[in-house]
């Protein structure tokens, strides 16, 4: 067999674009779920169901979970009490769609497990290897589902990409923010963050 | 499929191309054979497993059924093909990673088939033939270029209106380099099966 066949097919062999172009078939929520339940996809296995394609997620790096454990920490000692925050929560979308963003705040009289896209108030990526693949395509997806807001915190730069005024066209603003500016959540009241004040720093290269 | 479909045939799954683009999850022959198992994939889904991505089959049309029946009957009959193997409409298992279904499959009968780990090598195989209607692109499109990267020496797209074949010899990486059109009133001779020649005109068509 030719080692190029099938076209796109990555060197672990685990993920694939072969039959780019082509209608695939799509996968409900449902049908996911009984395929952990049977055991063929393992329960550890992280990845997001975009359309009812299969979409595993990167590893994460170190400056990845540096990030996301300071500021979870931050979070939830200022979080106000009629909002939750959730850090890597599965956000069930549609029958054919679930992400899982590094944080999701939505209100508390909401059961994590009922929330869905409309319910979340704020979402934020903390993105180190997965950064175009967070402020392209899944910028796109929470547009679709009628999330107000998301940060994409650069886990290099600490750069934080915010995307508000979420219109039929998707986020008309977009702005990048420095790490030392404070951050405010439009709509998760009492939200805020400022990643310097938080002691990290852009990493070194 | 289109949304009027599914809507009119609810019990078929939809089919997406949401994730383009994307590393998509590759499935391997022995999931798809537990997700049929397990009842998640319908025993009446028709589909190909092209470099671990789920393509569902156009479903074919009684001019496609006549000619894939008229022209295996001729090479059946034909005493030059007593030592071949010939088999209509089954799935051809390559790799771990996929498989295919091409309507008319040609090797000789010395080569058992015997499990779907180790199905008759690519480069035994004597001949492939698509009987094409809603396929046609496909056929000659995608289906040629993966045909070729295996290795099939010799594969037919019949134009199932028409009663044009296309033949592809000589596969390379991308492609075939050799690509002829045969129309119904000349003759057709497999490279690789001594003796046999066809006239698509003559079946009883």
């Amino acid at each position: 067999m030719n080692q190029n066949f099938p076209t796109g097919i990555s060197p672990r062999r685990i993920t694939t674009t072969a039959a780019e172009g082509m209608e695939r078939r799509a996968w409900s929520l449902a049908e996911i779920e009984a395929m952990v339940a049977a055991g063929i996809i393992e329960e550890d296995e992280r990845f997001e169901l975009i359309g009812g394609e299969v979409v595993p997620m990167s590893p994460k790096g170190a400056r990845h979970e540096m990030v996301k454990i300071d500021l979870n920490r931050h979070l939830q000692r200022t979080v106000p009490d009629d909002l939750n925050i959730a850090p890597e929560t599965t956000l069930r979308l549609d029958e054919f769609a679930f992400v899982e963003p590094d944080f999701c705040v939505f209100p508390r009289r909401i059961q994590p497990g009922d929330m869905r896209g409309y319910d979340v108030l704020l979402a934020i990526e903390v993105a180190d290897t997965s950064y175009s693949y967070d402020t392209g395509r899944k910028i796109g997806v929470y547009a679709a589902y009628g999330i107000p807001e998301v940060w994409v915190i650069n886990a290099n730069t600490l750069v934080t990409r915010v995307h508000r005024a979420l219109g039929a066209e998707g986020y008309r603003v977009i702005e990048e923010i420095a790490p030392d500016t404070d951050i405010v959540a439009n709509r998760a009241e009492g939200v805020a963050m400022n990643l310097t004040k938080l002691g990290l720093l852009p990493a070194q290269d | 499929m289109n949304q009027h479909f599914a809507a009119a045939y609810p019990e078929m799954p939809p089919t997406t191309q949401a994730a383009e683009g994307l590393m998509r999850r590759a499935w391997t022959v022995d999931e798809v054979f537990a997700l049929i198992e397990a009842g998640i994939i319908g025993l009446d889904e028709r589909f190909e497993l092209i470099g671990g991505e789920i393509v569902p089959m156009s479903p074919k049309g009684i001019r496609h059924e006549v000619v894939k029946n008229e022209l295996a009957a001729s090479i059946i009959r034909n005493p030059v093909t007593a030592d071949i193997s010939i088999h209509i409409e089954s799935t051809y298992f390559t790799g771990k990673r996929s498989f295919f279904e091409p309507d008319i499959l040609l090797w000789p009968k010395h080569i058992r088939r015997v499990d779907k780990d180790n199905d008759i090598p690519p480069a035994e195989l004597l001949l492939a033939i698509e009987v094409s209607d809603s396929s046609l692109g496909y056929d000659l499109g995608r289906k040629a270029a993966f045909y070729a990267g295996l290795g099939i020496r010799e594969y037919w797209v019949v134009n199932a209106r028409s009663l044009v074949t296309t033949v592809h010899r000589q596969p390379g990486d991308e492609n075939y380099t050799t690509i002829t059109e045969v129309s119904p009133d000349a003759v057709l001779e497999p490279a690789f099966v001594k003796g046999l020649s066809l006239r698509l005109a003559e079946l009883d068509i």
